[in-house]
């Protein structure tokens, strides 16, 4: 099994790079390219900042070669933008351009852009690569990461809310789309409407080749000017923004798994009653702190969790479910991070050599005391096909201390569902394979069958 | 003097598609500088805006007004005060 002490080490900003091992986040940084964020991250705007959830606290500490290093609190669980819902894109580009905007005033900027330089503790976005904060030429009108912003933002929410093209797929793209990228896919009325002409049809026109386009960074004008001219791109970007995310609030529609919380039709209103208590007795008895929920759909477990106390991940395939999910977190200030992630084909590791963003179970190794699956084991057993035993053991990975599980039986009308017939393969599948599948690694603490058939289990790690 | 005018419609038509269509048509080079055009349209609307903001504080300086009505109000207001 591996472990949670894996280290993570990125290299490419000239300025520093971090070194994660274990819990211990520590920033080494080279002071001469480094001056605006080091200047900044004492000021009392910074602080600021800090107090307010938005920008990742950093302590100075000594260093043995003379360079200042930088520690920063580890964040509880690091997410990629591949598993982000579509609203906490915009969230995350709206702290973008709030920091942006905010380091003006001191005369600093964000020297790039992109949803990686962001992390979630529950749907509250942080920005944590402080050294993107660096001195602004006051002479210049241009924000230099503008087009990063677009490529990396503004053209996947468009890609998404007009093409139907994943979110997920950015992981494919460290540095976003080019404009090229979308034209081809986009009809003549698309193409000369906004957001498409100025973030495609117009970029695309004027792409040069040879080099060229250096000569335009040396755009120099009074600093009075160029700083209102600064805003105003700023601002622009803002309103392409707001445009996007006006058409995510249209688009929200009902998916397979949107509506399933209250249309579950196999479970009754006592049914539901008692699945809940049991939950929340179960998370009584735990007094789990980090709690996984696999396959959350809307959250209503993971709410019970965040509300016994917990800080709560919740992984689902289901966009629209899991936006449900991050909305009632953010609107209700609960510790809950929804995902989209499938515990049966995880996200892999990506980036340079496979080691710049770690793989779904790399993060997730034995980092949470509770983990629970509830009316998720069928579609595990049956359209993923995996056997009791993996899952039981893929269960003792993720938590070290406990799991609450739902085991539902082959008379269930959804198990029936999924079988199709296939009787002969599925059949054998009862409570005592089950029970005797988890007992290699667990315990049952307890045990709870509902008029439904389904049985809830608390089980303890050995 | 109508077929005059449908020539001349038909003509700036003409003239408006061939420009389109040049805008249009680029050049297959391989390769093209990543980010020149998103660059090429910040620079562009920098320098309208920029200019335009330099005509906006020359003819408010023109008819003397100041950006900041209020604040001029309020230095008013405020020099009796202090010269008491």
């Amino acid at each position: 099994m591996a472990t949670a002490e894996l280290t993570l080490e990125t290299f490419r900003d000239p300025a520093g790079s971090v070194r994660i091992t274990g819990d211990r986040v520590l920033r080494q940084v080279r002071p001469e390219r480094a001056e605006g964020a080091l200047r900044f991250l004492q000021s009392p705007a910074a602080r600021e900042w800090v107090e307010q959830g938005k920008l990742i606290e950093t302590r100075f500490i000594e260093s043995q070669d003379g360079r200042p290093t930088l520690e920063h609190p580890r964040v509880f669980f690091p997410s990629y933008p591949w598993e982000w819902t579509p609203s906490a894109w915009v969230r995350a580009a709206d702290l973008t351009l709030d920091l942006c905007e905010g380091l003006l005033v001191h005369g600093l900027i964000l020297k790039d852009a992109t949803p990686l330089n962001i992390l979630f503790r529950g749907a509250q976005p942080v920005f944590v690569d402080v050294l993107s904060i660096e001195e602004r030429d006051p002479a210049s009108p241009l924000w230099l990461a503008y087009g990063q912003f677009v490529r990396t933002f503004l053209l996947p929410l468009a890609a998404y809310l007009c093409l139907g093209w994943p979110l997920g797929a950015s992981i494919e793209k460290r540095d976003g789309y080019e404009p090229a990228d979308l034209a081809p896919y986009l009809s003549l009325w698309q193409r000369w409407r906004e957001p498409f002409r100025s973030l495609v049809t117009l970029p695309l026109m004027l792409e040069t080749s040879g080099g060229r386009s250096a000569q335009n960074t040396r755009v120099q004008q009074s600093r009075e000017v160029a700083l209102a001219v600064v805003r105003r791109n700023l601002g622009a970007l803002r309103r392409h923004l707001r445009r996007l995310e006006q058409g995510l609030g249209s688009k929200q529609r009902a998916s397979r798994w949107s509506g399933y919380a209250n249309a579950a039709d196999h479970y009754s209103a006592d049914d539901q009653k008692q699945k809940r208590q049991f939950v929340r007795d179960a998370l009584r008895a735990a007094v789990p702190r980090h709690v996984l929920d696999l396959g959350a759909n809307s959250g209503v477990y993971s709410r019970i969790a965040a509300e016994c106390g917990a800080h709560v991940v919740a992984w689902d395939t289901d966009l629209q479910a899991t936006e449900q999910n991050w909305r009632e977190a953010l609107r209700l200030d609960l510790n809950i991070a929804p995902l989209i992630a499938n515990p049966a084909r995880p996200t892999p590791a990506a980036g340079w050599r496979n080691a710049e963003n770690l793989a779904l179970l790399d993060r997730s190794r034995e980092r949470f005391d509770c983990v629970m699956m509830l009316g998720l084991i069928h579609h595990l057993l049956i359209a993923e096909q995996i056997p009791l035993a993996e899952i039981a053991a893929l269960l003792r990975e993720l938590t070290t201390s406990w799991a609450i599980v739902e085991w539902v039986p082959a008379t269930d009308p959804r198990f029936v569902d999924l079988v199709r017939g296939r009787d002969e393969l599925y059949g054998h599948l009862d409570e005592a394979a089950f029970t005797l599948a988890m007992e290699t690694h667990f315990s049952v603490a307890l045990r709870e069958a509902l008029p439904n058939g389904r049985v809830l289990f608390l089980l303890q790690a050995r | 003097m109508q077929i005059v005018r449908r020539t001349a419609i038909l003509a700036l038509a003409s003239v408006e598609l061939v420009v389109l269509l040049a805008a249009l048509t680029k050049p297959a080079y391989g390769y093209v500088d990543p980010g020149s055009g998103l660059l090429a349209v910040q620079v562009g609307g920098s320098m309208l805006a920029g200019g335009l903001f330099i005509l906006r504080s020359r003819l408010r300086r023109l008819f003397n007004i100041t950006s900041n009505g209020e604040k001029l109000e309020a230095e008013k207001s405020a020099q009796p005060q202090a010269s008491k």
